[in-house]
């Protein structure tokens, strides 16, 4: 089977991308033919290890003013797409990142094709389903709340990107309708999608895996670099609003007994973390080491006694969480978006309301205070992810999901 | 045995310890096993280095210490001994040369310092320690034996060339991009500069390699590193002329192309033009030379040896053979005033150099300085505190003749010296001072430009500085003031810097001011917009050699109006397509807002305990 990868980033800058690099090393160590298109971001580089292209202008928004460039710009595109999909006359097209309507519509042209949904901006004018005006999270379906709840107007007058973005974005929406399987991660995702007016058949469910390593390895990973003196919570991802490390750093100044708080982050909100971090007072007990290689930051998951996930939006899985689980630790997280479905409340960690930072802190707390219950949530956690998320459980079904969408097409 | 080597942080960033390589270079040679942390490159934090060094498990960990980095690398020896108790501390460089008692007692810590050059004495205790045989005996060390400090007889190595070539793959992480490779091609230096420690660090006696040997280690570095430049960082890289001109006729025919720089300095007196013009065809860009003061009587009095003319002539000399010639001047040397360092700048300008720094005297601890300074001036900080190479300004002492306050407007003297001309020239110009001036500042980090209000005396001075950065700044607009601007503008939207910019631009022009200075930073096409909007009626834009009066009517200014206008005019027809098309377009986005305003249907997502439940809209509004 030949498949064509389509995708905006393609180096490792978050959890979508590091998925998106361990889905192709499976798929080809199980004989699929991987071909990746991907933007020409200056920072995606080709690798080497399969066939790459990358395309002038693949993922292009309308970012300036200037709509004639962006109409002529995304059809040289689109067309320089085409091109590549006849020379490689692909099985299947897999769509991980992607919002520029040209390049889908070409996709859903040429092949049958697969969306792979991360996150809201399939349906969300504004990225990640957080109300513009009161910062909550957003319960309605792309449509006129969009308008009446201040997302979209404010940017018609205001001559914003996400203005600019709405017609495009709203042409990828409904001809996603046309796309054969819509992967969704967890339940929460599968909610949105459906109340999106996306039917149930299009609908593929295919939660994330990540790499798993011996049971005695992590363990005794844990043993060498457990500060055993040191109260550790971790923190993993991107350093911006939706990631919540806001909430976390205020949780910590209302976590009662010492600690050490790691955050190993990097992106838009560093300095405005720095600031915070001053602010608080937290000077001392909480620490930067900025972004960090998956290897290294899997030092930090043997370090660390809890980690905390405090996503404030739908998020759609959360790789940090199950990675921890996989390194054997208890996660501390906000109830939301796909976080309940890997998270068991008081077996693999616990759950706190979203945005209710008191009660983040009293479950950091409790992980904290009592490190053998701890360490057998750990533990609990790294069987939930050796049963569900390991990649011999996750390839099956994506290529299933692969076989259903091609039989849709011929169906067709 | 297994050597740690830490480069602790506080100095000049992008720099290489040269010292700790070499001692890798001869740990390796002799069978044992070395790697450097260079925390000055990473600023890893003490528990980070600590983790790093049980990991690492070494039996000698050795710390290379200036006078501003040793509080920085006694903090991470206690670090490290909390984490990991196993090894031996030991400490080197030019700070535990010139303070090793002090070090001691201070630091139970550090168990043995090595004085001056380490390439030998070091091996030895690697290899004694090794044996387990008593290291008291090797030359060149200090150490505690009960409440004294013992010193063992100093020996200096006169073959250098015996040393094997540094290494610099010792050091973890180390990025070979846009690489510098630095040298010693020589060591000491016979002069007895009143402020300068290399005589006791590195011994008065001068000691060389033979060009042959510099060679061979530049091909060497070529070949294993591919650099394509490199740095002398000798203290005296000139002393013996014919050495120097032996050196670049090799490198000449050696067809290596590689450019170099001596950035560290060299005696002006020791540079003649044949020199000049063969280090120009060797691949020599830029020269710097150690000026310290125009102040004649300074200069004299500082020992250096040598007259200053001597520096004009070799000025002239690097000028002539078309390399660029760069200046180091020190505010503070003994006797020094503000008067005085009127007069370097003074001196300074009339050397027309290509780029010159200017930095306040650190008296390191026994230099003549040093004594001067405890016996008649006043010591205001430890002056393992004081910072070197650091964008804050420090000012470690005082003297009865200059100032803190003083040799603080000194600084700022120097440093914005092309605003200072530039208030001069408006007063012969105008016979009168300025009122009120906006200073622009573009360069990004410019915190020395936070403090130019508040030393400028008579002038209302405005400074306006410009930087993007994503922080809570933003958020308290409300505080900025129209004096002593700093405007962090933050938006990813290009309508809202615009917006900005004209409410600072309007602000401007209602202030009404006298004079209008750009600093060299500032970006060409944001000059026209801004002339536009504030119309200032004399403006000056500071260039390399020297700051620019102009005027709304000079010529230059009508003509680089007349090109942009010009250029907007050809313009037009490839904007007109696209500004005809953007009304239709901006109708069509809101016209699509009204089309989901009115299409009102779809389903609530309630995320319960239970998970995602869909809820009709039609349902709720009932």
């Amino acid at each position: 089977m030949k498949v064509l990868h389509l995708c905006d980033h393609y180096r490792p800058i978050g959890g979508a991308e590091k998925l998106l690099f361990d889905t192709l090393d499976a798929l080809e160590r199980n004989g699929v033919e991987n071909v990746v298109a991907t933007h020409d971001y200056l920072e995606n580089k080709a690798t080497g290890d399969r066939k790459e292209y990358i395309v002038h202008d693949l993922d292009l928004h309308p970012f300036s003013w200037n709509y004639l460039d962006y109409f002529i710009r995304s059809a040289r595109a689109g067309k320089a797409l085409r091109k590549v999909i006849e020379a490689e006359r692909p099985d299947c097209i897999h769509i991980h990142n992607l919002q520029n309507p040209f390049s889908i519509s070409e996709a859903i042209k040429a092949a049958p094709t697969v969306r792979a949904i991360h996150d809201p901006r399939l349906y969300c004018f504004n990225n990640w389903r957080i109300l513009r005006k009161t910062k909550e999270i957003c319960p309605y379906p792309l449509g006129y709340k969009c308008v009446t709840e201040g997302c979209l107007w404010p940017d018609l007058l205001a001559f914003t990107t996400d203005g600019r973005c709405a017609i495009p974005r709203y042409a990828s929406y409904l001809m996603h309708r046309r796309v054969e399987k819509l992967i969704v991660e967890s339940e929460a995702m599968r909610a949105c999608v459906l109340q999106n007016g996306y039917s149930e058949t299009q609908i593929a469910f295919l939660p994330n895996f990540t790499k798993t390593f011996a049971f005695d390895e992590v363990m005794r990973r844990i043993d060498e670099l457990d500060r055993k003196e040191e109260n550790s919570i971790l923190f993993v991802g991107r350093a911006s609003f939706e990631k919540g490390v806001d909430y976390l750093l205020e949780a910590a100044t209302h976590i009662k007994i010492p600690f050490k708080l790691y955050l190993v982050t990097g992106g838009p909100e560093t300095a405005a973390i720095h600031g915070k971090i001053e602010r608080l007072g937290l000077k001392g007990k909480v620490e930067v080491p900025g972004v960090q290689s998956y290897a290294k930051t899997r030092d930090y998951y043997a370090m660390a006694d809890v980690v905390v996930v405090p996503s404030v939006w739908i998020e759609s899985f959360c790789l940090v969480g199950i990675e921890a689980m996989a390194n054997a630790k208890p996660v501390v997280a906000f109830r939301t978006g796909g976080i309940p479905d890997w998270l068991e409340d008081g077996k693999t960690g616990y759950l706190a309301e979203c945005r209710n930072v008191k009660e983040l802190a009293e479950k950091i707390e409790l992980v904290l205070k009592d490190k053998e219950a701890a360490k057998v949530m750990g533990i609990m956690g790294y069987r939930r992810v050796q049963e569900n998320y390991t990649m011999e459980v996750y390839l099956p079904r994506l290529l299933r999901i692969y076989e259903s969408a091609m039989e849709a097409r011929k169906k067709l | 045995m297994k050597v740690l080597l830490i480069n602790p942080p506080g100095w000049q960033k992008g720099s290489t310890n040269l010292g700790l390589c070499y001692l890798a270079s001869s740990l390796i040679a002799k069978g044992h096993k070395a790697l450097i942390l260079d925390v000055n490159a990473t600023n890893a934090s003490p528990e980070y280095i600590a983790e790093k060094a049980r990991e690492y498990a070494p039996d000698i960990i050795g710390f290379s210490l200036k006078t501003s980095t040793a509080n920085a690398a006694f903090l991470l020896s206690r670090a490290i001994k909390n984490r990991y108790p196993n090894a031996v501390h030991v400490a080197g460089g030019a700070h535990i040369t010139l303070a090793y008692g002090e070090s001691l007692i201070q630091n139970p810590d550090i168990e043995y310092c090595f004085l001056g050059e380490a390439e030998r004495s070091f091996i030895e205790f690697v290899e004694k320690k090794e044996k387990g045989l008593p290291v008291e005996d090797i030359p060149g060390i200090a150490f505690r034996k009960g409440a004294e400090v013992v010193t063992t007889k100093r020996e200096y190595i006169e073959e250098l060339d015996a040393i094997p070539f540094p290494s610099m793959d010792a050091i973890e992480g180390f990025s070979f991009k846009d690489f510098r490779y630095p040298m010693i091609t020589s060591r000491g230096c016979p002069y007895p500069c009143t402020y300068c420690c290399v005589g006791v660090v590195s011994s008065k006696k001068w000691r060389a390699r033979s060009p042959e040997n510099i060679l061979d280690e530049l091909k060497r570095a070529k070949e294993k590193y591919g650099i394509t430049a490199f740095e002398i960082l000798d203290d005296n890289f000139t002393l013996r002329v014919e050495r120097a001109k032996e050196f670049c006729r090799l490198l000449i025919a050696s067809n290596l192309n590689l450019s170099w720089y001596c950035h560290n300095g060299i005696r002006a007196d020791k540079l003649d033009m044949e020199l000049a013009r063969l280090m120009k065809e060797a691949g020599c860009t830029s020269v710097a030379l150690g000026v310290e003061s125009g102040d004649p009587a300074i200069f004299d009095s500082i020992k250096k040896g040598e007259p200053l003319e001597a520096i004009v002539n070799a000025v002239k000399c690097i000028k002539a053979a078309g390399m660029k010639a760069v200046g180091y001047f020190i505010i503070g040397l003994p006797g020094d005033s503000l008067d005085g360092i009127k007069k370097t700048i003074e001196f300074q300008k009339s050397l027309g150099l290509d780029h010159y720094t200017y930095g306040v005297l650190n008296p390191y601890p026994y230099t003549e300085v040093y004594d001067i300074v405890k016996r008649e001036g006043r010591m205001l900080m430890d002056i393992k505190e004081s910072s070197h190479f650091s964008t804050d300004l420090t000012i470690p002492f005082e003297m009865p003749g200059f100032s803190r306050k003083d040799m603080e407007k000194a600084f700022y003297l120097a440093k914005f010296q092309q605003l200072y001309q530039a208030i001069d020239f408006y007063e012969k110009k105008h016979g009168k001072k300025p009122s009120r001036i906006l200073y622009f500042d573009f360069s990004p980090g410019s915190r020395f430009t936070e403090n130019l209000s508040k030393l400028i005396d008579n002038y209302e001075l405005d400074v306006f500085c410009f930087q993007t950065r994503s922080d809570d700044y933003f958020k308290n607009k409300t505080k900025w003031k129209l004096t002593n601007l700093h405007v962090y503008v933050d938006t990813p939207y290009i309508s809202g810097r615009i917006k900005s910019f004209l409410g600072f631009f309007n602000a401007f022009r209602k202030r009404d001011y006298s004079m209008v200075f750009f600093n060299i930073g500032t970006p060409q096409m944001l000059l026209p917009p801004f002339l536009a909007v504030v119309r200032p009626r004399v403006f000056y834009l500071e260039a390399e050699d020297g700051a620019k009066l102009m005027t709304m009517k000079d010529p230059e200014i009508v003509a680089l109006k007349r090109k942009k206008l010009r250029e907007l005019f050809f313009m037009l027809p490839k904007l007109s397509i696209s500004a005809l098309a953007y009304p239709f377009m901006r109708l069509s986005v809101i016209g699509f807002g009204a089309f989901l305003h009115f299409k009102r249907d779809g389903k609530r997502v309630e995320f319960t305990r239970e998970g995602p439940k869909l809820k009709d809209m039609k349902k709720d509004k009932e």
